[in-house]
Order: C-alpha cells, then structure tokens, then sequence
C-alpha cells in the first residue's frame, strides 16, 4: 500500500522513570515498542487495548505532540518527526484530534463560536466575514450544533453537546485523518449512539480517515473497517473487523472478545467466556518472550523465550503468536465468535 | 421464598430554597436471596440515590424521603433508629462503589480495613479479625494473601481493589449486596474476572443482588430482574429474558436499539434524539415525552401511572394501557403492589 495516508513503521516511544518514587533507581517504560501499520485515506482504522496498552501514547505520537524514541511516523509519505516546524503546522491542518473528556479539552472561557473560528485565525483561513459565516454555518448543521449555541460556554451543554463541538472543532479545518481518543466513552448510551452516527455520517460527507483509540470493541466494531490490538505496547493482531470478529487468531484478542458483555441474555446463557488470570503486567519490566505468555491459556515453552512478530494468518491478518497456527483452538475461538 | 429486601414506592427528593428536584419518584421492587435485581439507567437517573437511600447514607437535608417504605425481611428500614441501622449498614446490607480507589482509606493497610468492618459488627479480637482478612482476600482471589493483607491500596491495582472492596462488604456474609458501578472502572478482561467472582460469592452466600449498572451488557449477563429508570422513575420493571426480547416502554426500546454489540454491525444505531430533562424543571406529562417517537397528546399532558402487566412486569407508559394484554388495575403511582 504506497499510497497510505498514514504509516507508521517501527514506532518506539520509551519513557524514563524511576522505580519506587523519587530516589527510587532508573527505569524505562516502554509505553509504545515497535508499532507498525498502514491507514488508507478515507478508512477507519482502530487502535483497541486496555489501559496501559500504549494506545493514547500512540495517538499523540502520530498527532507530533510526542517525539519517537525510535521509528518514523509518516503522513502523506513526509516524517512528522523531520519536517520543518512551518511544514507541521500546515501538516497539523490535515491531522486534528477528537478528545475523549469533552469537559475538560474545550476552553471553559471561550463560547463556542471562538472555539470554532480559532483555528481558522491560526491558519489564516477564511478570513472573508460572508464566506467564514457560511462555512461556519455549514460546520455547525453537519454536526448538529444549533445557531443559538454560539454566543454560548461550553459549561452550559451537556456532555453530548460538547463533544459535538469537540467534533466540529476538529473538523473545521477540513482534515484528512482524525484521531479520535475514546471519543464516546464520557457518554451514557443513548448519546453515544447519537455521536457514533454522526461520526459515521462525517467519514463519509467529508471523505475523512480515523484513527480510533478505544477500549470498546463493540464501538470499535460498529465505526471501523479495520483493527488493531495492542497489548502492552505492541499490536498482537490486526485484521478487518469482521474477520476479527469472527476468527481472533491471538489468543488475548479471543480472551478479550470473549469478556465483552453482548447485550442479549439468551446470547449470554449459552457463551463461554474465557477469564484470564491476574492484571496486565507492568509495562515497567514486561515479560520475557512473549509478552502475554504469563496469562495465556495456550502456554508452550517457546512462549517464555521467543519475542513473537506479526506473522501473517491469512491475507490481511497477522497475529503475534508463536504457536500459531494452533489447531485444537479452533472450536473454542468459534464459540467465542459464535 | 419471601424476598429479603422490598422497596414500595419510594420518593428521595432534594429539596433546596430555590427547587426541589425529584431524583428518585416511585420506586418499587422485591429482591429475593440469591437473586440479582438490576437497576439499569443513564447518569441522573436516579440510580445511585436510590441505593443511598436504602442504606440512610444521603445527607439531610437537602435530601428527604417524602414516601414509600424500605422493607429489610419485613422491617421499615426508614423507621429504624440511627443504632439500628448501623447495626444493619455494612453488616446485613453492604455496598461497593464505583471507584475503588476513593472508596478506600489511602492511609490504613488494606488488611485493617478490612479488619475494620469485622471487629465493628461480630464480636471477634483484633487478631481474629487480622486472620480473617487474610481469609478474604485469599476467597477474593488475591494472590499471596498473607503477605497483601499488609499492603496499603495504592499497592494494588484497580481490579485488586474492587476485589478489596468485595472482602470488605463480603465480611459479615450480608443478606443484601447492593454494588453501584462495581466494574465501570475496570478494563474488559478484569470486569469479567470481577463479576465472575460476585456470581460465586453470591450463589455461595445465597445473598440478594442490587447490580446499578449502565451497562446493558452486563445487565444481560448478571440479571434475573432489572428495573429501567429514567429522569428518576422506574419506568419499567421486568424479568431479564422479557425485558430484551419484548420491551414495552419506549425509552427502554431506544435504549436497547442504541447499544452496539460486538455480534452484530448495524449500518445505523437508532439513537434516542435529544437529552434527558432537567429533574427541576419537570412540567407534567411523561417525562420521555419529548424524546418519544410514540408520543401522543395524553403522553405530554398527563402523568402516566405504573401500569401493572402480566408477569408481574411494569410499565411506565399510556401506551402500555391499550397493549396490556391482561391490564390489571390502576394504581397511584408509590402504592404497595
């Protein structure tokens, strides 16, 4: 795929740290260890794990709001990292973020019409009065924004509300990729459907690419085309979402589909869940070979030594596993995809 | 089996010089022991209120309880003196909140805390009670129980917390659990662990569940009973099974068309458009109304009572008056069934 929009190759972000407080002695987190994937223009593209997966720390990676210890983020094929300063901030008008908290990413003393004209002053756009008010029109009745809210602060919405300018904020400047970190998990559910279909309906006016960050598979799966799973600072598979669905090749991606509770009792009566041991290991000292061999249920002595790599399952489906393929299984994964 | 716990119509509301806001507004169920009653809704619904309500733990004033009685095995709960229910909080009815990390003392080993709640309600020793946290958290399932026990909670992880929080509200094998959000902190893989844990202790303990969730999921996963409520009424109550696959009340439709489910991709959620209202400034009329596609003019001009339905199901709705295929009698809303 060379005419990716956005790649990331080999991406590392260590951080240092010390152990046991202040005089505590060095240490590194490795919060993100050589992450690599593509992202088509126009796709959606999700980045699912749990906390402390290294999933935000990659969003700001490709965002530029961190710099990699080691690989190269490239967006239209240009180095984030490498570009001159005045290039990245013309580049950041192609790349914009969805916050998750929509309570604390909007300026409490800003309404909202300053909140979505600022980055057109910034950027030195639409600097004509008439055809800035018809942008801004049009921005306000694509994300569902009334004309009365503009006068307004953000503290007089509800959460809903807000994320919606959190959106159009994003949006104002016409991007091609926005990273949306969690952008619906501050939202009780029946505004979170509101905003996932709004989301849905942007992508597809507006031409957009996402890179979503989520812990919620079943958002995940509703919203994106294609998956990636990390866990602890590495993507353990990646697939298109139905496959992944259907035939999780890793077995912390079946562990982990097989823990999300379906909303369907007669559904929940008949699955089997698989209950992993014990938390996610500290990303402070992760272990030895396979990062996930300590909670895996399909442990081989090879697991403890060898550092598995992606390896392909099928065309468009790796898994870093390194009993894969592994046979028996089967049947217990299909129960799981049902 | 005579439930352990009945709530008949109870009304929580904060009153204050300038409004007074309905957060609870008829509440009324039957927990029965070893059974989990959900309480199923979005933030301001009134869920957690309610469960404060029960345990007397809402400030008052501003918070009163204008009606209803809270039936702990037959006994009026809101007419016991402040003795009695310490006797009960935390003894016969605990708890376990959302947060793990708030819920628990940041400066006492996690063992005393424990301790803690044993020494206050049975007549143990110091010692006792030490080797019975020790107890706990190994039925928790903390690895190493010994050698935790003495721990302090920022040693632990979320997950290890909640399951910290369980051994206390599990120490005096209470009658009722009530647990508010007990796995919305939680990553996925741990909130499986966790509620695989409470369905244990609880088939162990024969204990009544009241599981506040707003997570349909997990309502489909744990329930027998569930209990919706919105804007502060229960506005639909029904067995688990009935409730998903035949739900009567409008905003219990769009809250379930709302979710999305990792076994099906649908091309559109069908939200529920608009907000929920603001509990002070309530008009008559059901309070879905204006977010309901069935609305009709009686919906925004007349208070619907809880229509009692086959099954001993409820619905908060008027059109759940002509659907009622067995429409049993009409009752003011907050009396006893």
């Amino acid at each position: 795929m060379s005419d990716a929009l956005l790649k990331v190759e080999g991406l590392k972000k260590h951080f240092a740290t010390r152990q046991g407080g202040m005089f505590g002695k060095h240490a590194t987190v490795k919060a993100v260890d050589g992450v690599s994937f593509e992202v088509a223009p126009q796709e959606s593209f999700a980045v699912v794990g749990e906390s402390g997966c290294g999933k935000t720390t990659l969003g700001k990676l490709v965002l530029a709001l961190e710099r990699p210890t080691e690989g190269r983020v490239l967006f239209e094929g240009r180095d984030m990292a490498r570009v001159p300063r005045g290039e990245l901030r013309r580049l950041r008008r192609d790349i914009q973020v969805i916050f998750q908290d929509p309570y604390s990413s909007l300026n409490p003393r800003m309404t909202v019409e300053q909140i979505l004209t600022e980055p057109w002053i910034i950027h030195g756009m639409h600097k004509d009065p008439a055809a800035r008010a018809k942008v801004l029109a049009k921005l306000l009745d694509d994300c569902g924004i009334a004309k009365t809210y503009l006068s307004r602060h953000p503290h007089e919405f509800s959460g809903g509300q807000r994320q919606r300018v959190g959106i159009a904020r994003a949006l104002a400047l016409d991007p091609k990729l926005v990273v949306a970190d969690e952008p619906v998990s501050a939202l009780d559910v029946s505004i979170q459907a509101q905003i996932l279909n709004l989301l849905k309906d942007l992508q597809r006016e507006r031409k957009l690419a996402y890179l979503f960050i989520s812990h919620d598979f079943s958002v995940v799966r509703h919203l994106c085309t294609r998956i990636a799973v990390m866990y602890l600072g590495r993507v353990v598979e990646t697939a298109d979402s139905e496959t992944l669905f259907k035939d999780p090749q890793h077995p912390y991606t079946e562990a982990l589909l097989s823990a999300v509770p379906v909303p369907d009792p007669s559904i929940e009566k008949r699955r089997k869940r698989i209950l992993l041991t014990g938390d996610v290991p500290s990303p402070l000292d992760p272990p030895s070979g396979c990062r996930f061999h300590p909670r895996c249920r399909y442990l081989k002595d090879a697991c403890r030594a060898d550092d598995p790599s992606l390896a392909e399952a099928r065309p468009g489906h790796q898994a870093a596993c390194p009993v894969l393929p592994f046979k028996d299984r089967r049947s217990d994964a299909a129960l799981v995809a049902l | 089996m005579e439930p352990v716990l009945s709530v008949r119509g109870l009304r929580t509301h904060f009153v204050t010089s300038e409004r007074t806001v309905k957060a609870v507004d008829g509440i009324s169920y039957d927990l029965l022991p070893g059974k989990t009653l959900a309480i199923v809704g979005e933030s301001g619904s009134g869920k957690s209120v309610h469960a404060l309500s029960i345990l007397g733990l809402l400030p008052t004033p501003p918070a009163k309880i204008v009606a209803g009685e809270i039936l702990f095995r037959g006994e009026d709960l809101l007419k016991a003196s402040p003795r009695r229910m310490r006797e009960i909080r935390g003894n016969r009815i605990a708890m376990i909140f959302q947060e793990p990390m708030t819920s628990l003392n940041p400066v006492l080993r996690v063992g005393e805390q424990i301790a803690e709640a044993i020494i206050l309600h049975q007549k143990k020793s110091k010692d006792e009670a030490w080797a019975k946290s020790v107890e706990l958290l190994r039925k928790v399932g903390i690895p190493h129980p010994e050698e935790r026990v003495r721990d302090y909670p920022h040693q632990f992880s979320g997950g290890m917390r909640q399951r910290a929080m369980i051994a206390i509200a599990l120490s005096c094998e209470p009658d009722v659990l009530i647990a508010d959000e007990p796995t919305t902190a939680l990553d996925v893989t741990i909130q499986a662990q966790i509620l695989e844990l409470m369905k244990d202790l609880q088939r162990e303990l024969k204990m009544g569940l009241i599981l506040i969730t707003h997570n349909i999921g997990v309502v489909a996963e744990m329930a027998d009973d569930v209990v919706v409520m919105y804007a502060g009424r229960p506005v639909e109550r029904a067995a688990v099974s009935e409730l998903f696959h035949d739900p009567r009340h409008p905003y219990t439709r769009g809250l379930l068309a709302s979710v999305p489910s990792i076994y099906e991709r649908k091309e559109r959620l069908e939200a529920v458009p608009g907000q929920p209202p603001d509990l002070s400034e309530l008009l008559g009329g059901c309070p879905f109304a204006p977010r309901c596609a069935d609305a009709v003019d009686r919906c925004r001009a007349e208070d619907p009572p809880q229509f009692h339905l086959a099954g001993g199901r409820m619905s908060n709705c008027w059109l759940s008056e002509d659907g009622a295929e067995e429409r049993s009698h009409r009752f003011a809303a907050g009396e006893a069934r």
